[in-house]
C-alpha cells in the first residue's frame, strides 16, 4: 500500500507539468466512443427497421388485452404502402365492409379471405390492425398507412392524412379476429422466405382453429426444420384436440409437444392427463412436467435478464454518483436531477428533429455528457467547492439545488411527463428461440452500461486526469505539493460525474418516463449501490448495481415489486450496518483508522 | 534460529534485564558488546543473579509485571507491524521505546489500548486482565490511558470541562448524566491543572491553546483518569525547548507513581527522563537496556543509520 | 451550567406567554377582543409539532453530530399510532356505519381488525405506541448502526434509505395503514368533538407544554456532564472512547430519546392536521426539518425551534400566495444555510463563542474567510476526514493543511456557547 502511493509519487513528480487538455480530449474520446458505436448501430437501421417493426407487430399481439389472449398474427407480407393496394374491389365487398352490421361484414371478410391476391392480404392485414377506415358519408374505404397517409380503396389513390376527416376505424370482434388472423396466416405459410414462414408457424401454433389438413399437406414439402417443427406441434395439438385419435398417436404427441415447448398445448396436455388410460395418463403428465421445467428455465433466464437490465440502470446511475461521492468525498443529492437532465436532453433533440428519433437519441448522448455537465461544472464552482470536507452540508446544499432544478424544470418545460420515442432500432424484440425473448432496448441499455463502466474505468487508471483524482483522493497536500492542481481536479471530477450521469439519462429516457421526478425516483437506489459496493471502487459499484438489480427481480415475482425494494432497501442497511465499507472495502492501515 | 528459541531468548533477556534494572546495584553495561544475547549472559552471571528465568511460569510473569506483552504479532496486509514482540513494564517503571519510523511503536500502543486485534501473542495488564478480549473502553476504564501522538482534546469545549470528562468517575450513561462535581473532585481537578500549568487557561476553550498546552491538558487528562498504565505518544513533539524541560520536570515527578510507556524520537529528551529504553525496529525488540547501552549497540546504530 | 440560562428563561417565557394566550383565546368567546381563530391555532400547534421534532433532530445533529435524515419516520409512526386511536373513535359515525373497522378496510375487504391493531381504542395505550413504536425503531437502528460504527455520511444516506423504505411500506393497502390516503376524517378524542374550540385550545396547550418539557429535557441533557460527553463524541469520537465512555451507548440512549421525542410531536400534529398519510415518511420532510434546525443554529435548541417555526410560517405564507415559488426559495434556503450560515440565524444575530471577535458579517461570509483564514484539523466525517485524520497522523505538527484538506464539520462556537 504505502509502497504503491510511493511509487504513485514518483511517476507524479516525474510531470512537472501536468496537463489537464487530455482530460478535454478524453471527454471529446467518451463521446466520440459512444457516437462511434451507435453510429455502427445505426447503420444497421435499415435492416433492423423491418424487422423491428414485424417485432413490434407482435410485442403488441404478445402484450395485447385479454380479448386477443393467444392470437398472434404471423408477418409476412411487407409493411403498409408497398402491395399498391391492389387497386379497385368489388363495390358489394366494400360495402359490406363499410356496413355497420356485423353479419356484412363477417360476408366481407369470408369473401376477402377467398380471394387469394395479394392486395386483399393487405386489406386483411388493415382491418387486423385497426387501420381500415370508412367514410361515413360515402362508405369508401381507406387504409391508413404508418405516415398518417390514406389510401383509398375503391380508386387505388393516396391521399394526404389530413385530406379526409370524418373517418371511422372498421372495428372487429374477437372471433373476426381470430378469423383474420388463420386467413392472414394461411395466405403467408406459402412464402417463399423461410423466416417469414417460421414467424406464420409460430403464429399459427398460438391459433385456434387450423386446417391440419393444410398442415400436414404443407410439411410435407416443408425444408425449413423449424417451420416443419411448427407444423408438428400443431398437428401433435390437433392429434390432443382429436378424441378419436388412438392411443399410441396421442403418446407420441404429448412426447413430442413436451419435448419442445408449447404452452398453448397445456390445456390439451393437462385433459389428457385425467384420461383413462394409464399410458396417456403418464406421457400427458410427463410431458406437462418436461414443459414445467422447460418453463421454468426460461423464466429464470427472463428474470436474469431483467435483473441484469435494471443493474445496468442502476449502474449506470451508479458510475456518476461514485465518482462524486465515493472519490471526491461529496454527496451529490442532485445527482438524480443530472440524470433527469439527460433524459430532457434526448426529449429536446427530438423535438428539434421530428422524425429523426434514431439520430437524436444517439446525438443526445454527447449533447447530454456536455450539458449536464456544465450544469455540474457550475455547481461545483458557486457551491460545492466551499464545503469540501463538509460532507454533510453539501448534502444539504445539494438537495437544494435538485429542488430548484426539478421546479425549473416543472415552470418551464411542464410538470407533465414528455413523450420520448423510441427509434425503431430500439424497439422489438430478440428471438432467442421460439419462446425466450429479449427486447433491444434493454440489450442496448445493458451494452451502453459496459461501454460506459469500461470507459470511465479506463480514463480512471490509464489517464492523467484519473492519476490525479486518485493522488488527490488519497493525499490532498502531497498531490497539490507535487503540482496537482487540485482544484481543477476537483471540478472536472464533478463534470465527469455530472456528465455521465447525463448519459445515465438518455438510457433511462428509453425506459421510463421522462418527467421532473425522474431523478428522485432513482436516487435512494443509486446511493444504496454506491454505498453497498463500497465506496471510492468503480467496481464495487458494478458489481453492487448488478447484485441489486438481480436481487431485485428475483424478489419481485414472490412478494411484488414495492415489497422487493423494501426488502432490498433493508438488507441493504443490514449489511451495510454489518461491513460499514461495503463490499470492497479499502484495504489497509489507512482504511482501518 | 527457530521461532521458538528467539522467543526464549526474548524472554531471558528481558527479564534478566527487568531484574537488572530493580537492582540498582548491578552495574551499567559497560564497553561496546558485539552481541546483545551475549552480553545478557554474561551481565546477568556476573551480577549473580538468576541468569535463566525462562522456568517462570506465565502466571508468574503476569503477577509479576503489571503489563505483560509476549510474542504478539500485527499485520496489515501482509506488513508485519509487529512481529514476536515481547516486553514487560514494571510497576511504577518510565520505559521509553523508540525505533525508527514503522518500527510498530503506535501499533503498540494501538494493541495494548485494545484499538488493534493482534493475530497471535498474549497482552495481560496485571495478573488477570487480557487485554486482548477486552475493548478501548473497559480497558481505559480499568486504568490505562493514552495520549495520542496528535494532540487530541476536545476542542470545543474548555481546558477544564476537557478534565472533568476524562476524571475517573462512573461512566455510565445515567451515572454521566447524574454526575455533579464533588468539592474533593474539584480540588483534584485544580491540582492537575496547576500540575499540567493551564490554571490560568481553565476556561479557555481546548482549541484556542497553543500546540504544546494541548499536549499538557492531554496529559493532564490522562491523570485526572487516574490511571495505572500512561501511554504516551511523542508528548513533546513540536513543543519548544522550555516545555520540554517541564514536561520532563511532569514527568519524572509520575514516575514511581504511575508506570509510564513513552514513546519519543526526541532523542535528548529520552535521554534527560529515561531508566530503561526499549528499541523497537521491525516490529521486534532489537535493544532494551539504559541509555548509553541502547544508543552504542551497533544494530541499533545499524538499524538507525542504516534505514529501514 | 445552569439548565436555566438567559436564552432558556426568555423562550420558556416567550413560549408560556404566546400559548396561554392562544389557548385561551380560542376558548374565549368568539366576539371578544381576544378571541383566536380555531384555524390559527392549529396552524400554530402544527408550529409546535415541528419544533419538537427539530428539537429532537437538534439534539443529535447538534450535539452529538450525527445527521438523520430519518427523523420523519419516526414522527410519522408516533402520527399514525395516534391515528390509529382517532380513526377507532370515528367508530359508528363512519361512512359504513354498521361495522366498527375502519372505512378503508372496509374497502380492501377486511372483516376484522388486524391484530397490530389490538388495544389501539385504548387512548392511554395509544399514547405509549406513539412513543415506543418510534423508540424501539430508532433503538433498533441505532443499535445495528452504532454498533457497527457507522457514522456521518453513511449513517445519513442508511437513515434516508430507512424512511424511503418505510414509505414505500406504507404506501401499500394491504398493510393495514390505509395505504396512500392514510388516516383522514377524524371526528373526536376521549369522546370530545375535535373540532371544537375548546378541543382546539387544549391541543395547543398540550403541544406547547411538551414542547417546553421536552425543551428543558434536552437542555438538561446538554448541560449534564453527558452533554460534554455528546460534544466530545462530535469532536472526536475514538478519543471519548480511549477517556472510558462507551460511545456506542450514549449515542444508542440519545438517539433513541430523540425517536421518542420526535413521535410524541408525530401524535400531537396528527389530532391537529386532522390527517396523516405516507408523505411524512417521504426523505425530502425529514431533510426540510434538517434544514429548519440549520437555518435556526443546531447546537442551540432555541435555533432549532426558532428554525422550524420560521421555516414553516415561510412555507405557508408563500405556498398559498405563490405556490410555485415555494420549491426555489427552499432550495436557495439549503444552499444558503450551507454555504454562507454554517451556525444559522442564530448564530449570525447573537455570535458568540471563541470568534465572537469576528463580526457577525464576516461569519456569514465564512465560506470566503474559510478559504483564506485558519481551518480546524481533520475530523472523522466521511471519508474525506478519514483520509485527513490519517495523513495529519504522519505528518505530524506540519504546516497547516490548505483550506479544503482540513475543517473540522460543525461550527466549533456551537458548543461552546452551550456551556
Amino acid at each position: 500500500m504505502a509502497n504503491a502511493t510511493a511509487r504513485l509519487w514518483i511517476r507524479l513528480s516525474l510531470w512537472p507539468r501536468l496537463n489537464l487538455w487530455p482530460c478535454l480530449g478524453l471527454a471529446a474520446l467518451l463521446g466520440l466512443v459512444c457516437l462511434a458505436g451507435l453510429v455502427g448501430l445505426a447503420g444497421q437501421l435499415g435492416a433492423d427497421e423491418s424487422q423491428a417493426e414485424a417485432g413490434q407487430v407482435e410485442v403488441s399481439a404478445a402484450e395485447g388485452g385479454s380479448g386477443a389472449e393467444g392470437v398472434s398474427p404471423a408477418e409476412g407480407v411487407p409493411p403498409a404502402g408497398t402491395g399498391g393496394g391492389g387497386g379497385a374491389l368489388a363495390p358489394e365487398v366494400t360495402e359490406s365492409l363499410a356496413s355497420s352490421k356485423v353479419n356484412d361484414r363477417d360476408a366481407a371478410i369470408e369473401a376477402l379471405s377467398a380471394d387469394p391476391s395479394d392486395g386483399t392480404t393487405e386489406i386483411l392485414r388493415a382491418l387486423l390492425e385497426g387501420r381500415l377506415m370508412t367514410e361515413r358519408a360515402t362508405k369508401g374505404l381507406f387504409i391508413r398507412d404508418g405516415d398518417g397517409g390514406l389510401l383509398d380503396l375503391t380508386t387505388g389513390e393516396r391521399l394526404a392524412g389530413d385530406g379526409k376527416n370524418n373517418l371511422r376505424k372498421v372495428g372487429i370482434n374477437n372471433r373476426q379476429r381470430e378469423g383474420l388472423v388463420s386467413a392472414i396466416n394461411n395466405r403467408t405459410l406459402l412464402n417463399p422466405d423461410p423466416s417469414v414462414r417460421r414467424r406464420a408457424a409460430a403464429g399459427l401454433v398460438a391459433s385456434k382453429n387450423v386446417d391440419l389438413g393444410l398442415i400436414s399437406g404443407l410439411l410435407e414439402r416443408e425444408t425449413d426444420p423449424v417451420v416443419a417443427k411448427g407444423y408438428r406441434k400443431i398437428l401433435a395439438m390437433g392429434t390432443l384436440q382429436n378424441p378419436e385419435a388412438p392411443a399410441d398417436e396421442v403418446v407420441a404427441a404429448l412426447g413430442f409437444l413436451g419435448e419442445n415447448l408449447t404452452p398453448e398445448a397445456r390445456e390439451y396436455m393437462r385433459n389428457r392427463a385425467g384420461s383413462d388410460e394409464a399410458t396417456i395418463a403418464a406421457a400427458a403428465s410427463a410431458a406437462m412436467a418436461s414443459q414445467d421445467s422447460q418453463l421454468e428455465h426460461i423464466a429464470f433466464f427472463e428474470t436474469v435478464f431483467f435483473g441484469l437490465s435494471l443493474g445496468s440502470v442502476l449502474v449506470l446511475i451508479g458510475i456518476g454518483l461514485a465518482i462524486t461521492f465515493g472519490v471526491m468525498g461529496v454527496i451529490n443529492m442532485a445527482h438524480g436531477e443530472m440524470v433527469m437532465l439527460g433524459a430532457y436532453s434526448v426529449w429536446a433533440l427530438q423535438s428539434l428533429m421530428p422524425g429523426q428519433a434514431g439520430l437524436a437519441l444517439i446525438l443526445a448522448v454527447p449533447v447530454a455528457f456536455v450539458a449536464t455537465g456544465l450544469v455540474g461544472a457550475i455547481l461545483e464552482l458557486t457551491i460545492i467547492r466551499h464545503l469540501y470536507s463538509r460532507p454533510l452540508e453539501t448534502l444539504l446544499a445539494t438537495y437544494g439545488v435538485s429542488l430548484i432544478l426539478q421546479q425549473a424544470v416543472k415552470i418551464f418545460i411542464s410538470s407533465n411527463n414528455r413523450s420520448v420515442e423510441t427509434p425503431a432500432f430500439m424497439s422489438g424484440l430478440l428471438y432467442l428461440s421460439d419462446h425466450l425473448t429479449v427486447t433491444y432496448s434493454r440489450l442496448y441499455i445493458i451494452g451502453f452500461c459496459l461501454v460506459v463502466f469500461l470507459t470511465i474505468n479506463l480514463v480512471m487508471r490509464r489517464t492523467r486526469l484519473g492519476l490525479q483524482v486518485r493522488a488527490v483522493t488519497q493525499n490532498r497536500p502531497m498531490a497539490q505539493a507535487m503540482g496537482v492542481n487540485s482544484r481543477r481536479v476537483d471540478t472536472f471530477t464533478f463534470v465527469l460525474g455530472s456528465g455521465v450521469a447525463g448519459m445515465a439519462g438518455v438510457a433511462l429516457s428509453q425506459l421510463t418516463n421522462v418527467g421532473p421526478n425522474l431523478g428522485q425516483s432513482y436516487i435512494v437506489d443509486s446511493f444504496m449501490v454506491v454505498v453497498f459496493g463500497g465506496v471510492g471502487n468503480l467496481w464495487g459499484t458494478f458489481l453492487g448495481g448488478l447484485i441489486i438489480g438481480m436481487a431485485n427481480k428475483f424478489i419481485e415475482p414472490i412478494n411484488g415489486a414495492i415489497m422487493a425494494k423494501i426488502l432490498i432497501m433493508v438488507g441493504i442497511i443490514l449489511f451495510i450496518q454489518r461491513h460499514p465499507s461495503g463490499l470492497f472495502p479499502q484495504k489497509g492501515r489507512a482504511a482501518a483508522l | 534460529m527457530g521461532a521458538q528459541g528467539r522467543r526464549f531468548q526474548g524472554v531471558l533477556i528481558v527479564s534478566a534485564l527487568a531484574r537488572k534494572t530493580n537492582n540498582a546495584s548491578v552495574p551499567k553495561n559497560p564497553g561496546l558488546p558485539d552481541n546483545f544475547a551475549e552480553t545478557v549472559d554474561r551481565e546477568a552471571g556476573r551480577g549473580g543473579a538468576a541468569p535463566i528465568l525462562s522456568w517462570e511460569t506465565k502466571r508468574e510473569r503476569r503477577q509479576k509485571y503489571i503489563l505483560f506483552l509476549e510474542d504478539v504479532s500485527v499485520s496489515f496486509d501482509g506488513f508485519k507491524a509487529l512481529d514476536n514482540l515481547t516486553l514487560y513494564l514494571n510497576e511504577g517503571e518510565l520505559r521509553c521505546v523508540i525505533g525508527p519510523n514503522g518500527a510498530g511503536k503506535t501499533t503498540m500502543m494501538d494493541v495494548i489500548t485494545g484499538h488493534t486485534r493482534p493475530d497471535s501473542g498474549e497482552a495481560f495488564f496485571g495478573e488477570n486482565l487480557n487485554l486482548l478480549d477486552k475493548d478501548e473502553v473497559f480497558i481505559a476504564q480499568s486504568g490505562i490511558c493514552r495520549k495520542f501522538q496528535k494532540p487530541s482534546v476536545f476542542e470545543s469545549i474548555t481546558a477544564a470541562q476537557n478534565l472533568v470528562l476524562a476524571m475517573k468517575a462512573h461512566k455510565t450513561v445515567f451515572g454521566t448524566l447524574a454526575a455533579k462535581l464533588s468539592p474533593e473532585d474539584n480540588d483534584y481537578l485544580g491540582h492537575i491543572l496547576s500540575l499540567v500549568r493551564l490554571t490560568d487557561k481553565a476556561d479557555k476553550l481546548a482549541g484556542t491553546l497553543s500546540h504544546g498546552q494541548k499536549q499538557w491538558l492531554e496529559i493532564g487528562m490522562l491523570l485526572a483518569q487516574k490511571p495505572k498504565i500512561l501511554l504516551l505518544d511523542e508528548p513533546v513533539a513540536g513543543m519548544t525547548a522550555r516545555e520540554i524541560d517541564r514536561t520532563t520536570e511532569l514527568l519524572l515527578s509520575l514516575e514511581g507513581e504511575h508506570s509510564i510507556i513513552l514513546v519519543e524520537h526526541d532523542m535528548e529528551f529520552v535521554r534527560s527522563v529515561a531508566r530503561t529504553v526499549t528499541v523497537l525496529h521491525q516490529g521486534t525488540v532489537l535493544a532494551e537496556g539504559d541509555i548509553d547501552f541502547v544508543s552504542s549497540h551497533p544494530e541499533v546504530i545499524e538499524a538507525y543509520l542504516g534505514g529501514a | 451550567m445552569r439548565i436555566f440560562d438567559l436564552s432558556t428563561k426568555i423562550f420558556c417565557l416567550l413560549l408560556v406567554l404566546a400559548v396561554t394566550f392562544l389557548s385561551l383565546g380560542v376558548m374565549a368567546d368568539p366576539g371578544s377582543a381576544f378571541h383566536v381563530q380555531p384555524y390559527t391555532a392549529l396552524i400554530i400547534g402544527k408550529y409546535l409539532c415541528y419544533a419538537i421534532l427539530a428539537l429532537s433532530i437538534d439534539l443529535v445533529w447538534g450535539y452529538l453530530g450525527i445527521l438523520s435524515l430519518g427523523h420523519g419516520a419516526f414522527f410519522a409512526l408516533g402520527g399514525y399510532a395516534f391515528g390509529m386511536y382517532l380513526m377507532r373513535q370515528i367508530g359508528a359515525k363512519s361512512v359504513y356505519a354498521a361495522s366498527d373497522l375502519p372505512d378503508f378496510m372496509i374497502f380492501i375487504g377486511w372483516d376484522k381488525l388486524p391484530w397490530y391493531w389490538l388495544g389501539s381504542h385504548s387512548f392511554l395505550f395509544s399514547c405509549l405506541l406513539a412513543v415506543l413504536v418510534p423508540g424501539l425503531l430508532g433503538l433498533a437502528f441505532g443499535w445495528t448502526a452504532f454498533r457497527s460504527r457507522v457514522s456521518g455520511v453513511y449513517f445519513s444516506i442508511i437513515s434516508q434509505a430507512m424512511t424511503y423504505a418505510l414509505m414505500l411500506a406504507f404506501y401499500l393497502n394491504n398493510l393495514g395503514f390505509g395505504g396512500n390516503n392514510g388516516f383522514t376524517d377524524f371526528k373526536t378524542i376521549l369522546g370530545f368533538d375535535l373540532r371544537s374550540n375548546g378541543m382546539v385550545g387544549t391541543l395547543l396547550a398540550i403541544s406547547g407544554l411538551t414542547l417546553l418539557l421536552s425543551y428543558l429535557l434536552c437542555r438538561y441533557l446538554a448541560v449534564s456532564r453527558l452533554g460534554l460527553v455528546l460534544v466530545a463524541i462530535r469532536d472526536n469520537e475514538p478519543r471519548v472512547r480511549f477517556a472510558g465512555y462507551r460511545v456506542e451507548t450514549v449515542k444508542l440512549f440519545v438517539f433513541t430519546l430523540s425517536a421518542m421525542m420526535a413521535g410524541l410531536a408525530g401524535a400531537l400534529y396528527v389530532p391537529q392536521v386532522g390527517i396523516i398519510n405516507p408523505s411524512l415518511f417521504a426523505p425530502v420532510f425529514s431533510v426540510e426539518m434538517v434544514v429548519c434546525v440549520a437555518l435556526g443554529g443546531r447546537g442551540t435548541l432555541y435555533g432549532a425551534v426558532f428554525g422550524a417555526i420560521m421555516v414553516n410560517f415561510c412555507k405557508s405564507a408563500l405556498t398559498s400566495a405563490y405556490p410555485m415559488a415555494w420549491p426555489f426559495v427552499l432550495g436557495a434556503l439549503f444552499v444558503a444555510v450551507a454555504v454562507f450560515l454554517p451556525q444559522g440565524l442564530v448564530g449570525l444575530i447573537f455570535p458568540q463563542g471563541e470568534r465572537a471577535s469576528k463580526s457577525a458579517l464576516s461569519r456569514a461570509f465564512g465560506p470566503l474567510a474559510r478559504l483564506f483564514g485558519r481551518p480546524g484539523p481533520g475530523g472523522p466525517s466521511g471519508p474525506a476526514g478519514e483520509e485527513d485524520a490519517d495523513e495529519t497522523d504522519s505528518d505530524g505538527p506540519g504546516p497547516e493543511p490548505p483550506a479544503e484538506a482540513g475543517g473540522q464539520w460543525g461550527p466549533k462556537a456551537v458548543g461552546s456557547k452551550v456551556f
